[in-house]
């Protein structure tokens, strides 16, 4: 464990409260989800400011892997796309395309650079990888039921949750270990590009 | 002076009453409905109300000749009053379906979470008379005892079991003979039976259930039988099947619903003069529809038309206010123009080779909603030609503030900028040195 502490309330508690926060108002009050989403781009941008171009790259891992991680990355995706795809009784692979799918892969995108970036960074540098992993699969788990409260079941709350927490467990290990976010980052993508490829828009995301 | 205040006392009567006449409910005509949830949602295409748009993101815009049942989400019953309005807000919590606030329906059935329990203990006398159905299974039954106490004109939904009320068991399949009796069915006024094979109806009623206005029934040999004993039902479902009997006796009918699918022979239409919905969502053969003056909903199925063949149609309906044609693709919107009563309109696609061009949408000026087909939809430039043409309307799925989770990726721009301008910060000094 490193001794440096994390400036919790302003760079990390906060931006997780506010991404939760828009996650959940997203269909009740989208106000206050646009509120929350640009106070926690305000409160990241403005560690950035703060911050050297050197510690801002450790935080979010933007650096070269071995090629083995990526190759993990991509098959694993692909794997577990396919599984839950015929777990749906859908074909295996997505086709014909849909123009929505650049929007899966970019939300995918992003999700990882938050929370196995940003957030999984800062807890790395103050509390070390065990936290890091477990916190940060937590936040993205809190994040993804967020959403789907006002809507869905009990029981699909907390498979989802537990879906996103084991992912997430799994992705921060490979973050660790891989020193890179690259390899959650095709992760995430292919499978979002797998799964949703050839679907319309879900309500959720548009 | 004494002419001129009896005069004048004249004329403010007659104001008065044109006032009071045009507060009232418009009974003959139907409405256009607007339905959101908080949740995405399917409703059952059901019986008596038309989904205009089924690709609805929670979003429905439904019309509705009345009292009208629907189901969401395939666990909630729940009766349409017209005095619910037109804008109409769905929640689902748990076993409770709230409508515009106020819990409406509770389906037992929904298993978790269940909040019924926890409802009941803190409801008083007015939130149970403002059940109108609730979907039962074994438990709760004092409760429900309680309920029924105080809202006897509930309708309650058990499996093989009719009992009082509005609306009779939506699934009874499982129930070897479906007997009609004129007891429990007096009240009735919508029937379901679309899930029982109709060689089990046994009917001995010497009550012919005046009340009963909506009829649901497989299109099925025997079903036949089970119309003649209703020549007063103002609405006739045919929900599934392959055999429709003869509707022409119905002549009463006001709604009439294909779900099902009939090319043995064409059903003539021709005696139905007072038929005012017509929907045809499966492969049926109708003629006589040229004589339906009185039409002002039309879904003609999947079809071509040629502009000659929606002039044709619009010409013979005049009263027309809602034309879906969701299943039919037009070889252009021309013949619209003539349409000057319709409210609302559902587009497929066009015919090959054809130009869309929706111009012609801007001579109508009582339109207020289109709903597009998926196909239409995804093209981004349809909506803002619409938009153009006839700015008043709601188009289906169109939100200028579409806020979801993909918002989410404005952090990559951000994030983009802010590392650009950090490395080039850092370039500057290492150049500086």
């Amino acid at each position: 464990m490193s001794s440096k502490p994390v400036p919790y309330l302003a760079h990390l508690l906060s931006p997780a409260f506010l991404v939760v926060l828009f996650g959940f108002s997203l269909h009740q009050n989208k106000s206050l989800a646009l509120i929350s989403l640009i106070a926690c781009f305000l409160l990241i941008s403005n560690w950035m400011r703060k911050s050297s171009y050197r510690e801002i790259q450790r935080v979010f891992a933007f650096k070269s892997c071995r090629w083995f991680w990526m190759v993990y990355g991509a098959v694993s995706a692909i794997g577990l796309a396919m599984l839950l795809r015929w777990n749906q009784s859908n074909t295996l692979y997505p086709w014909p395309l849909n123009p929505f799918l650049m929007m899966a892969v970019m939300v995918g995108i992003t999700e990882e650079i938050l929370f196995r970036g940003y957030f999984f960074g800062q807890l790395h540098s103050g509390q070390g990888a065990a936290t890091a992993i477990t916190i940060s699969a937590l936040f993205h788990a809190a994040y993804k039921v967020a959403i789907f409260i006002p809507s869905a079941r009990l029981d699909d709350l907390l498979f989802l949750g537990s879906l996103t927490f084991s992912v997430g467990v799994l992705l921060g290990y490979w973050r660790k270990a891989s020193g890179s976010i690259w390899p959650c980052v095709v992760f995430h993508a292919l499978f979002d590009l797998w799964v949703y490829g050839d679907r319309s828009t879900p309500w959720w995301v548009w | 002076m004494k002419a001129n205040r009896i005069a004048t006392l004249s004329a403010w009567s007659i104001v008065v009453a044109l006032f009071l006449s045009s507060c009232g409910p418009a009974p003959t005509k139907g409405r256009m409905v607007e339905m959101t949830c908080d949740q995405e949602i399917s409703l059952l295409n059901y019986a008596n109300f038309e989904v205009a748009a089924p690709h609805a993101d929670g979003r429905f815009v439904v019309y509705l000749s009345g009292p009208s049942l629907l189901v969401v989400d395939d666990d909630f019953p729940f009766l349409y009053l017209p005095e619910d309005g037109n804008r109409i807000d769905l929640r689902i919590d748990g076993d409770l379906l709230y409508v515009n606030g106020i819990v409406r329906s509770v389906s037992l059935q929904v298993s978790t979470p269940s909040n019924f329990a926890a409802w009941y203990a803190s409801a008083d006398e007015a939130a149970l008379k403002s059940i109108r159905i609730i979907g039962s299974d074994d438990s709760f039954e004092a409760e429900i005892e309680a309920i029924v106490a105080v809202n006897p004109n509930i309708g309650i939904c058990t499996e093989g079991k009719v009992t009082e009320g509005l609306f009779v068991s939506m699934d009874v399949s499982s129930k070897k003979d479906f007997v009609i009796t004129h007891v429990d069915l007096s009240e009735t006024k919508i029937l379901n039976l679309e899930d029982v094979d109709p060689k089990s109806w046994e009917v001995f009623s010497d009550n012919p259930m005046p009340n009963l206005y909506r009829l649901i029934l497989p299109a099925e040999p025997g079903a036949d039988k089970l119309l003649d004993l209703f020549p007063h039902a103002k609405a006739v479902t045919f929900s599934d099947g392959n055999h429709v009997p003869r509707v022409d006796k119905l002549q009463n009918l006001e709604e009439l619903h294909f779900l099902c699918d009939s090319t043995n022979r064409p059903i003539d239409l021709g005696p139905l003069q007072k038929l005012r919905i017509l929907s045809i969502l499966g492969e049926v053969n109708v003629t006589g529809l040229e004589k339906l003056t009185k039409l002002e909903y039309l879904n003609p199925g999947e079809i071509e038309l040629s502009d000659e063949n929606l002039a044709t149609i619009l010409s013979n309906h005049p009263n027309l206010v809602f034309l879906n044609l969701l299943y039919a693709t037009v070889e252009s919107l021309a013949p619209l123009r003539k349409a000057t009563h319709l409210e609302g309109l559902v587009l497929n696609g066009f015919r090959e080779n054809s130009d869309p061009d929706f111009t012609p949408l801007g001579a109508l000026k009582k339109l207020r909603y289109i709903g597009l087909s998926k196909e239409l939809e995804e093209q981004s430039e349809v909506v803002a030609e619409i938009k153009k043409v006839c700015p008043q309307v709601v188009v289906y799925r169109y939100d200028k503030f579409c806020l979801g989770s993909g918002w989410l990726v404005l952090f990559l721009p951000l994030l983009a900028f802010l590392l650009i301008f950090k490395r080039s910060r850092v370039k500057k000094r290492e150049g500086v040195r």
